[in-house]
């Protein structure tokens, strides 16, 4: 249909509705419209309309084919009928007294906050024009000063918006603007709400904390994908699945683009020699710009010449050997610095003996992030060692014999008397007797 | 001591000269009463005295000899040793230690023993814990990393030995029973020769006879059942009250009556006629 | 509306038709002995006690998504709304209190009248001598101290 014709449609309704031609008789006129009405009201009891075809507004009499169809008309009969009239009107006009009473409230509320914010944006920036020697407390004093005031504005951004039940709504379904600071609090305090706390408790029980860093408090949300499977923190994975490198969905809450590093660690590799663990570094990048709108970090992508350090190895488990801790850890960068990479190669080349600390500190970093698996010996792991030509599937460990500190007892009693050859006789009653000896000796201790 | 409990049993001694005043020349044999005053003037105590109780009583501080400290400080220790027997928790175990059903603490690493307090860990709690190295002090300072032991032993690793298929007796260990429009079954030889299926693989049939075990298939569905029925169930028992009601007269459940009462009755209402 | 009325239009089931008690079916219960004996002034409270306070709790709200929403912003409307007059409470009071203080404070720096010293007349103002009457005790303190006090601290109406 083209627009002029859209346009004239209605206009063209109109009036033939009004040319339509009318006997003296309005009763008859009547009667033939109550006539064309049953008619059509009839016609529609068998046609069914595209309503009729939506379980969320279906009539009675439509019910049936659609439940045979497998689709269960949804809620009752009162409120379909109610939701065929009803769905056009958008929520915000929803014509319900209390809460247009409850939306003006917030509105008017939303407006003094607004005005809050204009305010203090006023301030700042007649502090900022102001010089730092009229200010009482000199440079130091200005710079809290409008630290404190940009918080405030912050706090004020979040506060107006957040008894939008649009906002929720949009949050709630996955659309929300994470560039907006509503959207990052609300996700934020989801976050904080479980999450967190997750990955806290890992930390702890997994004694992350000691083990790798003295401090770690996550700041942002990472989640990890093995095969576009969601991996739980501290889950034990199995090689196969994780000989491929994994996809990050890393979350941060606060305004901005960043660069940050990534560090995959193996707290727990095995040193026979020193009869102690030592770690392993599985992967290193840095420079990875991260921002709260772009969440998806797959390691795969990350080829980068000035990004990728140490490429991915399978984290593997020797046969009887504790089991492995990887951490993943996020490391945030200072604000305009990027890390030489071809050092970091040359750095990290050997795996074996990454210090976390020690990077963190020589290169100034703070760490954001983290999650954590774990990988045991299965059925696939020699298989996968064999693949990417690492050591040791062909080993395993066992626990060290620890010898009592006790001087060994002569075994005691009348059969251990009448165990010498002397006894050749006597043999079938003092030699295999149960709880005492078996074919390979004396087994009785004390 | 001896002047109080003279003074104390002065009654008693005059009763006693009272007594064998009279007979001090003609008896030899002195009286019972003041054969036990004189006892108790001596301090000596008969056998038929019951004593009194505190000289038997035991210190109360202390505790027996089979508690305490089985392991002094810096002695060398291995896995399972017991250091401490305790009745509660005086002790607490420490690093590398762990705590028994009756508070005992064990050694859980070859080491050296320490006894020490911690308190970044609780405040007022003594705690027993082992060093691998006999300088070491606890406890650990709290950031650095934990000081962990492999405690293994490097082995090749021995092939697994392969399965036979038939078992020495010449029959095969496991067989599949085929039949037509049913799930192949795995049978295995059992201990006493016969051929069963695995447990859990019975369980599992369970699933293929398409059995439905809910009846409802929404929660509301049953909600609304239970609702129904219990409405047809009151709805029924008004009806019958009703039909009781308008059958029985009134709503008078006739009583049982024994013989005697009904003549008894039938009396009454006789006279009443009359 | 008597019990044999036939009702075509309603959809609730029959049970919950209310039926009017009627005198001539024989109920289980006896009727109340006597419904024109005076009742105790409190008689109403006491019913809905007896009502609500044995009964189970409410079942859990359970909403649609749009009902949740509209639900979720008449409740914050309504926290905003009291947390706003809480304010306005508060600030009144405060400045009320504030109002108070600073006339006793200028009572406190004046000199006189006449040959008084400074704060003569605060310490009069303090002063609580005769205002619950002579040798008087304030009404609150001549009953016990509850912790549920009633809604009046004394009915002056009272008679033996």
């Amino acid at each position: 249909m083209s627009r002029c014709q859209a346009v004239a449609r209605p206009l063209a309704r109109q009036l033939r509705q009004q040319c339509s031609i009318r006997p003296f008789t309005s009763g008859a006129a009547r009667a033939a419209e109550v006539q064309q009405q049953q008619q059509t009201s009839s016609s529609s009891s068998q046609q069914p309309s595209p309503l009729d075809l939506d379980p969320n507004s279906v009539l009675p009499e439509f019910e049936a084919p659609l439940i045979k169809a497998g689709k269960m008309p949804v809620g009752s009969r009162r409120r379909r009928v109610a939701l065929r009239t009803t769905a056009s009107i958008p929520f915000e006009q929803l014509p319900y007294q209390a809460f247009q009473e409850a939306r003006a409230i917030l509105a008017a509320d939303r407006q003094e906050k607004v005005a809050k914010i204009r305010e203090q944006l006023d301030k700042i920036a007649a502090l900022e024009a102001k010089d730092a020697a009229q200010v009482k407390g000199g440079e130091k004093m200005k710079e809290t000063k409008l630290a404190s005031l940009r918080r405030s504005v912050e706090e004020l951004k979040i506060l107006a918006d957040i008894n939008d039940p649009l906002v929720k709504k949009r949050f709630e379904d996955g659309l929300g603007d994470m560039n907006k600071p509503i959207y990052r609090h609300y996700a934020e305090r989801k976050w904080r709400s479980y999450d967190y706390r997750l990955i806290a408790q890992r930390i702890k029980q997994f004694n992350i904390v000691p083990d790798v860093l003295p401090k770690l408090d996550p700041l942002a949300d990472v989640q990890l994908f093995f095969r576009q499977q969601k991996i739980a923190p501290g889950a034990v994975v199995n090689s196969l699945v994780s000989e491929n490198p994994p996809r990050l969905r890393v979350q941060v809450f606060d305004a901005g683009s960043r660069l940050v590093s990534l560090v995959v660690l193996d707290a727990d590799v095995p040193d026979a020699e020193n009869d102690a663990f030592s770690k392993r570094c599985h992967f290193l990048a840095a420079n990875i710009p991260l921002s709260p709108n772009d969440t998806s970090l797959p390691l795969s992508r990350i080829k980068a010449d000035d990004q990728l350090a140490v490429p991915w190895l399978p984290p593997t488990s020797q046969k009887g050997a504790p089991y492995h801790r990887l951490g993943i850890f996020l490391l945030q960068q200072k604000p305009g610095v990027e890390l030489d990479v071809a050092a970091l190669k040359q750095l990290y080349a050997a795996r074996d003996g990454f210090s976390l600390k020690s990077f963190r500190d020589k290169f100034q970093l703070t760490p954001v992030g983290f999650n954590m698996f774990r990988s045991v010996w299965d059925e696939n792991t020699a298989a996968v060692m064999a693949r990417h030509g690492i050591p040791g599937a062909d080993v395993e460990f066992r626990p060290a014999r620890v010898h009592s500190l006790k001087p060994p007892v002569k075994p005691k009693g009348w059969e251990a008397k009448r165990q010498g050859p002397a006894y050749r006789h006597l043999w079938k009653y003092t030699k295999r007797i149960k709880g005492l000896s078996n074919a390979r000796g004396w087994t009785k201790r004390r | 001591m001896a002047m109080r409990f003279l003074s104390i049993q002065r009654p008693l001694l005059a009763a006693a000269a009272g007594i064998s005043r009279p007979s001090v020349t003609s008896s030899l044999v002195a009286p019972i009463g003041a054969q036990l005053a004189n006892a108790l003037v001596q301090g000596r105590r008969n056998a038929s005295v019951k004593a009194q109780g505190a000289y038997k009583k035991k210190s109360k501080r202390g505790i027996p000899n089979k508690l305490g400290a089985k392991r002094t400080g810096d002695q060398f220790v291995i896995p399972g040793n017991i250091l401490y027997k305790q009745r509660g928790t005086h002790w607490w175990p420490g690093e590398n230690c762990i705590m028994g059903r009756d508070h005992t603490i064990h050694a859980m690493a070859t080491g050296y023993v320490k006894y020490y307090r911690d308190p970044a860990r609780h405040p007022d709690r003594k705690y027993i814990g082992v060093v691998f190295n006999k300088e070491d002090t606890l406890p650990y300072p709290q950031h650095a990393e934990r000081k962990r032991k492999l405690n293994k032993t490097v082995h090749a690793m021995r092939a697994e030995a392969a399965k036979e298929e038939v078992s020495p007796s010449g029959i095969p260990f496991e067989v599949t029973r085929v039949e037509a429009g049913e799930p192949d079954r795995l049978l295995r030889l059992r201990a006493d020769y016969s051929y069963r299926e695995d447990n859990w693989r019975i369980g599992r049939l369970v699933k293929t006879t398409g059995l439905k075990t809910k009846a409802f298939r929404t929660r509301k569905q049953w909600f609304r059942h239970r609702r129904w029925r219990r409405e047809r169930e009151i709805a029924g028992q008004k009806e019958a009250a009703k039909k009781r009601a308008e059958s029985g007269g009134g709503g008078k459940v006739v009583k049982a009556i024994s013989k005697k009462a009904a003549k008894k009755a039938a009396k009454k209402a006789g006279k009443k006629a009359k | 509306m008597s019990t044999s009325t036939s009702r075509p239009f309603s959809t609730t089931p029959s049970l919950l038709a209310r039926k009017l008690p009627t005198p001539s079916s024989s109920s289980a219960k006896p009727a109340r002995r006597n419904r024109a004996a005076p009742k105790s002034e409190n008689f109403n409270r006491i019913r809905t006690l007896r009502r609500n306070m044995f009964s189970p709790a409410p079942p859990p709200l359970r909403m649609a998504r749009q009902r949740y929403l509209r639900h979720w912003t008449i409740h914050r409307a309504w926290m905003l709304f009291r947390r706003k007059q809480h304010e306005a409470i508060e600030k009144e009071r405060s400045r009320m209190h504030a109002g108070m203080f600073n006339a006793c404070e200028e009572l406190r720096k004046t000199v006189g009248p006449g040959s008084r010293g400074e704060g003569y007349l605060y310490r009069v103002a303090m002063e609580k001598k005769g205002i619950y009457g002579l040798e008087g005790v304030p009404i609150e303190y001549a009953r016990f101290q509850t912790d549920t006090p009633a809604k009046e601290a004394w009915n002056h109406d009272w008679k033996r």
